[in-house]
């Protein structure tokens, strides 16, 4: 037997072993926990962050007055012990937990979030999470009722107002760090660009465990800056870091079969695959090429006559479904279940496209004018899973006599097509979705940037582009949630009758968590494998 | 005189750098997407937030003014995609690469140089066929190739510079030591029955001198951009790993500061090569 | 007789490239989506890919895009190169000067740029055939400095040279002493450079298509083809994803370097 045979066996064995020590038992404290970020994190300050090695930092390193259970999708008490929204969604009150410490030692009281609110909403500061605070012209206020109790007020009614809470770390007034201290579970120790960076248990923390121990219980956190995911993978396998995000179906399906306990398949994530036409009335394209694109009955049959079941199994590996909407399956609360998923359907294409004044020329699908019809799809060039995606679609329009161009080009070139110039005919983007579709509204209102079929519209040119725009507005302010609820849903089915976007896929969650780490609850939502980082330990004890 | 032979190189030097400087920042300006954000994505963030991050337009020479008043005063300004002083970055990166230069290409030209060396000395098939088949495989294989393999063995990203430098510096010095080796005087010495190690160091080596510094120049110059695929494929964090990440942001300052760094050691490599060939010509 | 089996070996291969849709047994987009990531069998000598396709015809049919390829960008580059070297030989010392300056400012600057900037004009909807075109100019032209050097240098040396010396003398034409006597003497540095940029191009290539520029989906060149490295963990699992092909490539390249002189130089 060769010992690449032997290793599975090898690999199982440790896992069951480390599964056994994890059986029962209180969980060891102290240890250094050691994953990987694909990118030097671009600031240390939380109120600044955008890109996602600085989102792990400031998640890592920040407090905010409420948290969201990602497995649960609730939101849940941290700073704050209670809130109350008040005036329809445009303020809501805190009332602050007592006794809590910033990792410098100094308390934390109403002074300090109306500090942080203020910090945030400084226009000089150009925070972004100002934005998702302040839906319209106006000011962001905080108002200190007592040493425990602070009111914050927004310009315009948010429908999910505590929730925009989550990620906002609340900072020390008194600090005079840069960033100031904090109240998150590790405090940065060491940075050194272009390595690691290390973060130190915050010994002030303020959670503690069902038996009143101190959270956290590891000692530290060691972010190793490696841009090569196989380089990542490799050092996961001998065990020198311990959590692996957002896996590969590929790699996968490698650790499935090598170590099965160590990777896990989380079922549907919120992100989607799409493509879409270029709709915008001032592209410079071809005229004819634009009326297809704006025809309904062509971006059925394209919807129709793609195999989403075949893009799953071949390119996902089966850890994908078909998308029929933006809203994927693990997305519960939102869902609309009423639709039905995009069959694959090449015959009831080639009818669409008939009854639309296409018709077959040989092998060619021409236009009524006689023109054939083909285009480009511009996408990333580096993603394997898109050309892949792309080559299948190709394969699978040229059934119905499309030819297809697939473009593949550098992100800001792509950008630039699908942003400023509207230099493209057909894009094929991801998107990585939050759950709450206030984050949605940039894309479904017709006046957006982000409304990616033909942004920027002054008023809506179409009847179901303006009852999207009705709808989105409704559900933002209203409060009730079956209101909201019901207005997302008509935005799914008229998103699902009109196609601006064809969906693909929503890929899975595929995660990898080291077997030596104890309670690790992954889930779909980001920071999919170390949300509940306080309670993470390694199973043998360790003294501290 | 040699003062002024050095004084006319240094000045090419300065002006070349400041000319490749000046194209790099025209270039990075009319390349496409200056300025676009991958922020224009996020549909969290508001069109005028997006547009408040993005650059001042600016005119290059203005900026190239600015830019070189900055050097003079020690301030390389800062990375607009990585958020740092370029000065820092220089600080922490450039060791690293000319670590990864001296020990990779180093090792390349003193094993070119030795094998070429042993195959001049004993004129035995095997001698030959060793390097030349090694040399002649490891041509065959792309640098970035070259650096995942040795990724995937578990080496440092420097020995695949190594692997980059030696099939080229054995193939040039082989040639150099075997034209000073068939030299009448040299001959002479094997006639006389002169050791071979004392015919390599009193009669082959010194005649080929220059040639030889002129070929460690090239591997130099040839080792420098070899480094760019090396870095990147093996997530080493030096300062051609830099290079390719800021010509995909458009880091416009990161690029120009990149852009002379690259010209300096491609003069410095190339002005070894010429002073050595100068040498040469000079003594013959 | 070493020099006439390289020749052969390497027409064979050529020609098994040139050849390869009446030789390989499957289309190189044909999907066989019902047998995805298979093993070496009868039906598929190499096994298949991701998406069902025949690796082996994929690369047959990469062979022939890249020996066409790769070679072609590297007369471009050296055909760039010795014009510049021969001009700047009799223009004088003025022009040297400024065409070194142009090929070390070459040297120094992010051609990646250059490239961003030649796909920003070029359509979307660019043929195959178009495309690998475009992808050969660009990455010959782009790739001159190099070999400009070492052939600048060796015409510099054989211009010196007693016999060109003579040949001036007896009053001979510039044109005629460059075919008959400084190409024939520059011939092996020609070479050894063609031989020398081979091996950069068939990766270049591969770069190039992340750039929206190279060989594009579906058809297949070893450029694209050497991605699979990306996965390089998978490698051990999988040699015959890769090793025929890296066989293939050592193979061509060590053919390339016995041609020249008839024995491995």
């Amino acid at each position: 037997m060769s010992i690449r045979r032997l290793f599975p066996l090898l690999a199982l064995a440790v896992v069951l072993c480390a599964a056994a020590a994890t059986v029962g038992g209180p969980p060891g404290t102290g240890g250094e926990l050691r994953f990987a970020v694909r990118a030097e994190p671009k600031t240390l300050d939380p109120h600044v962050v955008v890109d996602e090695p600085s989102q792990v930092v400031a998640y890592l390193t920040g407090g905010g007055l409420v948290r969201e259970n990602r497995l649960t999708q609730e939101l849940e008490p941290a700073l704050a012990t209670h809130w109350r929204v008040l005036e329809g969604g445009a303020a809501i009150e805190f009332t602050l937990r007592q006794g809590v410490r910033f990792s410098d030692g100094a308390p934390f009281t109403a002074e300090d979030v109306a500090f942080t609110i203020r910090r945030v909403a400084d226009p000089a500061l150009h925070s972004p999470l100002a934005e998702t605070l302040r839906s319209g012209s106006g000011a962001i206020r905080a108002e200190v009722k007592s040493p425990t109790v602070v009111v914050v007020r927004v310009p315009n009614r948010i429908a999910n107002l505590a929730g925009m809470f989550d990620g906002i770390a609340m900072v020390s007034s008194k600090s005079k760090t840069n960033p100031p201290a904090g109240l998150g579970p590790f405090v940065i120790a060491e940075y050194k660009p272009a390595s690691h960076l290390l973060l130190r248990r915050n010994a002030n923390y303020w959670k503690k465990d069902a038996a009143g121990r101190p959270l956290p219980y590891l000692d530290s956190i060691r972010l190793d800056i490696l841009a090569n995911r196989e380089l990542e993978m490799m050092r996961f396998r001998k065990g020198e870091i311990h959590l692996l995000n957002g896996l590969e179906a590929e790699s996968f399906d490698r650790f499935a079969k090598e170590t099965p306990g160590a990777v896990r398949d989380l079922g549907p994530s919120l992100d989607s695959e799409q493509i879409w036409f270029n709709q915008v009335p001032t592209a410079p394209i071809p005229a004819y090429k634009r009326e297809w694109f704006r025809n309904v009955e062509f971006r059925r049959a394209i919807s129709a006559a793609i195999n989403r079941a075949d893009l799953c199994r071949l390119v996902y590996r089966g850890h994908a479904s078909p998308a029929d909407g933006p809203v994927s399956p693990g997305n519960h609360a939102w869902i609309n279940t009423k639709l039905k998923p995009a069959a694959y359907a090449p015959q009831a294409a080639r009818e669409r496209l008939a009854k639309a004044g296409f018709r077959m020329q040989g092998a060619t699908l021409v236009d009524s004018g006689g023109r054939p019809v083909e285009f480009s799809l511009v996408t990333n060039a580096g993603s394997k899973i898109r050309e892949r995606t792309a080559a299948l679609i190709q394969q699978d329009l040229a059934k119905i006599g499309i030819k297809l161009n697939v473009v593949p080009m550098d992100f800001p070139s792509l950008i630039e097509r699908i942003m400023r110039t509207y230099q493209y005919e057909a894009c094929m983007l991801g998107q990585i979705a939050d759950p709450d579709p206030n984050e949605m509204m940039n894309v479904w209102r017709s006046s957006a940037a982000n409304h990616q079929w033909n942004p920027n519209q002054k008023k809506p040119e179409t009847t179901w582009e303006a009852e999207l725009d009705r709808l989105m507005d409704e559900q933002a302010s209203a409060v009730d949630p079956k209101k909201r609820k019901a207005a997302y849903d008509r935005v799914q089915e008229i998103a699902a009758d009109q196609l601006p976007f064809i969906y693909l896929v929503h890929k899975n969650a595929l995660v990898g968590v080291s077997p030596s780490l104890w309670n690790t609850k992954p889930a779909v939502l980001r920071p999919q494998t170390f949300w509940n980082v306080d309670t993470l330990a390694f199973n043998a004890p360790r003294g501290r | 005189m040699a003062l002024r032979f050095l004084a006319k190189h240094a000045v090419r030097l300065v002006l070349t750098v400041l000319i490749a400087g000046l194209l790099g920042a025209a270039l990075v300006r009319i390349a496409p997407a200056f300025g676009v954000s991958e922020q224009e994505l996020d549909p969290r963030l508001s069109r005028e937030f997006v547009q408040g991050q993005r650059p001042e337009p600016v005119g290059i020479l203005r900026y190239y003014g600015q830019f070189l008043y900055g050097v003079a005063h020690g301030d390389f300004g800062e990375s607009p995609s990585l958020q740092r002083p370029i000065g820092e970055l220089l600080r922490e990166r450039l060791p690293v690469s000319l670590e990864n230069l001296a020990f990779g290409a180093g090792a390349g030209i003193v094993l070119g140089f030795l094998c070429a060396m042993v195959a001049v000395v004993f004129r035995s098939p095997l001698a030959r066929a060793v390097p030349v088949a090694s040399s002649t495989v490891l041509l065959s294989l792309p640098s970035a190739a070259l650096g995942l393999l040795f990724l995937l063995a578990g080496w440092p990203p420097a020995m695949a510079l190594t692997a980059v430098v030696f099939p080229r510096v054995y193939r040039y010095s082989a040639a150099v030591l075997a034209r000073s080796a068939d030299a009448s005087h040299v001959l002479a010495a094997r006639a006389r029955g002169v050791s071979p190690g004392r015919i390599l160091c009193v009669h082959v080596l010194p005649g080929a001198a220059p040639q030889l510094l002129a070929i460690v120049g090239m591997a130099i110059s040839l080792g420098f951009p070899a480094l760019v695929p090396i870095e990147a494929v093996c997530d080493s964090p030096g300062v051609m790993q830099l290079a390719l990440k800021a010509a995909m942001a458009r880091d416009l300052p990161l690029l120009v500061v990149l852009t002379m760094v690259a010209s300096v050691v491609v003069l410095i490599g190339n002005a070894a090569a010429d002073i050595s060939s100068d040498v040469l010509r000079r003594e013959s | 007789m070493l020099r006439w089996s390289a020749v052969a070996a390497l027409l064979a291969i050529l020609a098994a490239g040139l050849f390869a849709n009446w030789i390989a047994p499957h289309g190189y987009a044909d999907q066989d989506r019902e047998s995805p990531n298979l093993s070496p069998s009868r039906q598929y000598p190499l096994g298949t890919d991701e998406l069902g396709r025949d690796r082996f015809s994929r690369l047959l049919y990469g062979t022939r895009v890249s020996l066409l390829l790769a070679p072609a960008a590297a007369a471009i580059s050296i055909a760039v190169a010795v014009a510049l070297g021969g001009f700047t030989a009799y223009a004088g010392a003025g022009w040297a000067r400024a065409s070194s300056l142009v090929t070390d400012l070459m040297l120094s600057l992010p051609t990646i740029l250059i490239l961003l900037t030649v796909r920003a004009m070029l359509p979307l909807n660019v043929s195959a055939l178009a495309s690998i075109v475009i992808t050969c100019v660009l990455i010959g032209a782009l790739n001159y400095p190099p070999a400009a050097r070492v052939i600048g240098a060796g015409v510099d040396a054989l211009l010196k040279s007693d016999f060109i010396l003579q040949a001036r003398a007896t009053g001979q034409s510039p044109g005629r002493i460059l075919i008959r006597q400084l190409m024939p003497g520059i011939r092996p540095v020609l070479i050894a450079q063609f031989w020398l940029l081979v091996p950069v191009f068939v990766m270049a290539e591969a770069n190039l298509s992340l750039l929206g520029l190279g060989v594009s989906e579906p058809m297949p060149s070893w450029g694209n083809l050497l991605r699979e490295l990306e996965n390089y963990s998978a490698i051990p699992e999988r040699p015959w994803v890769l090793a025929p092909l890296g066989v293939l490539m050592v193979t061509v390249l060590c053919l390339y370097a016995i041609l020249p002189s008839g024995e491995p130089a």
